[in-house]
């Protein structure tokens, strides 16, 4: 996913969730799907992205600033941490569930059950079917 | 297998900095305008969303209330009768202006300031509501209604720019000392604690010596920052609690938050 698509998905959902979806929902499977690992290494744009994503995502939502883009880069450090597991759909899917779940709970006070389920999913089927990972290369920060 | 480490990082762990900076400044409510500018924008947005969400789920609703039955529809009519009787005399929930008249005749005590907010979106067992005050944090949020007192709301858990977070009763952290009260003469019968579970209440700490009914008006106690007798359920259902200190009940809400448009901050009481 480009930088740019997700900066202007992170504004249309920031806006959507809570008055018209659940307030963690999205989220998850966004910023998998920017940091989709299909290359040895994360661009430093990527990263940036990521940081502007979750201000924005606090600041539409009217949460603390800082929260989501800290949630979306410890995410990247368990990514990068785990290396080549990350290359498997299942496992990326996973964090997709546990990124709705953990920002709902930390920040909603809430489990968000079924949208962290429908994340799990729908992060699932996409790299399954739309976007398959190439599984040579190694995940990493370098 | 662990990443070998080299430029990036750096960039990584300086964001990451960044964010706990960040972190620590809006928590002291350095990055205040912030939030204000930002929500000048997207606050009317999010409210014409809520609007969209609510007009689109209405007829969903309806068709969810045909399949469930006649018993269920008895049961809403019933419910219909208790709020227009106790509740939406004087349509509180209409336009605002109808609101305020509603406010300026209230039959809460006098010496009562109320300031009007108005609801943004309601979720997770939480309204955001949209203010122009300086210092909400931890106050009730309540719709005056007419003569017939009050209904509680909620109370006001965190002001982020003109955006705050209220937790209903029903919110999971929520606990609200109460009284009861008979339905029809008023008389107390019980005094307890309500406490939300998720998108429901249930009244406890009641001791078994005291009597509860279905029907009976729950009311806020007036301990703490909670300003008293404030409607804030029906008993519903006395919960089988066998060999117990205490009783408990199901709680019916006095109203359905998500339609709740406007409300009022009780600044003194």
């Amino acid at each position: 996913m480009k930088n740019r698509v997700f900066i202007l998905l992170s504004i249309i959902f920031g806006l959507l969730q809570g008055p018209f979806l659940p307030a963690s929902f999205m989220e998850g499977f966004l910023a998998v799907v920017l940091i989709c690992p299909d290359a040895e290494r994360i661009p430093t744009d990527k990263i940036v992205s990521l940081f502007l994503g979750g201000l924005l995502f606090d600041l539409l939502q009217g949460r603390i600033l800082g929260a989501t883009s800290l949630l979306f880069l410890s995410m990247l450090g368990v990514l990068a941490v785990v290396g080549g597991l990350s290359k498997r759909p299942s496992f990326l899917a996973l964090v997709s569930l546990v990124l709705v779940l953990v920002r709902g709970r930390i920040l909603f006070e809430s489990w968000f059950i079924f949208p962290s389920i429908f994340s799990f999913l729908l992060s699932y089927l996409f790299f399954r079917f739309v976007r398959p990972l190439h599984r040579s290369g190694i995940f990493s920060l370098r | 297998m662990r990443p070998a480490f080299s430029k990036n990082p750096y960039y990584f762990l300086a964001y990451f900095f960044v964010c706990l900076l960040l972190l620590f400044l809006d928590s002291r409510s350095f990055l205040k305008p912030v939030h204000s500018l930002v929500q000048f924008v997207s606050i009317p947005v999010q409210k014409s969303l809520f609007g969209a969400r609510e007009g689109l789920l209405g007829p969903v609703r309806g068709i969810r209330e045909i399949g469930k039955g006649r018993e269920a529809r008895e049961e809403v009519e019933k419910r219909n009768a208790f709020l227009e009787a106790r509740i939406a005399e004087s349509g509180s929930l209409r336009a605002e202006n109808e609101h305020m008249r509603a406010l300026l005749g209230a039959g809460l005590p006098g010496r009562w300031v109320f300031e009007p907010v108005t609801v943004v979106s309601v979720y997770a067992d939480s309204a955001q509501v949209w203010q122009s005050l300086a210092d909400i944090q931890n106050r009730a949020v309540v719709i005056p209604n007419g003569e017939k007192g009050g209904i509680f709301v909620g109370r006001v858990e965190e002001v982020t720019g003109h955006l705050a977070q209220v937790y209903l009763p029903t919110h999971i952290n929520e606990k609200t000392t109460v009284v009861v009260k008979d339905k029809d003469s008023g008389e107390k019968r019980a005094s307890g604690i309500v406490e939300g579970r998720g998108g429901r209440m249930v009244l406890g700490q009641v001791l078994t010596g005291e009597t509860l009914s279905p029907g009976d008006l729950v009311l806020t106690s007036g301990d703490g920052e909670t300003p008293p007798d404030l409607l804030i359920g029906e008993i519903e259902k006395i919960l089988d609690v066998r060999e117990e200190t205490f009783q408990q009940a199901e709680l019916k809400t006095p109203v359905e938050y998500e339609k709740v448009t406007t409300a009022s901050v009780v600044m003194k009481f």
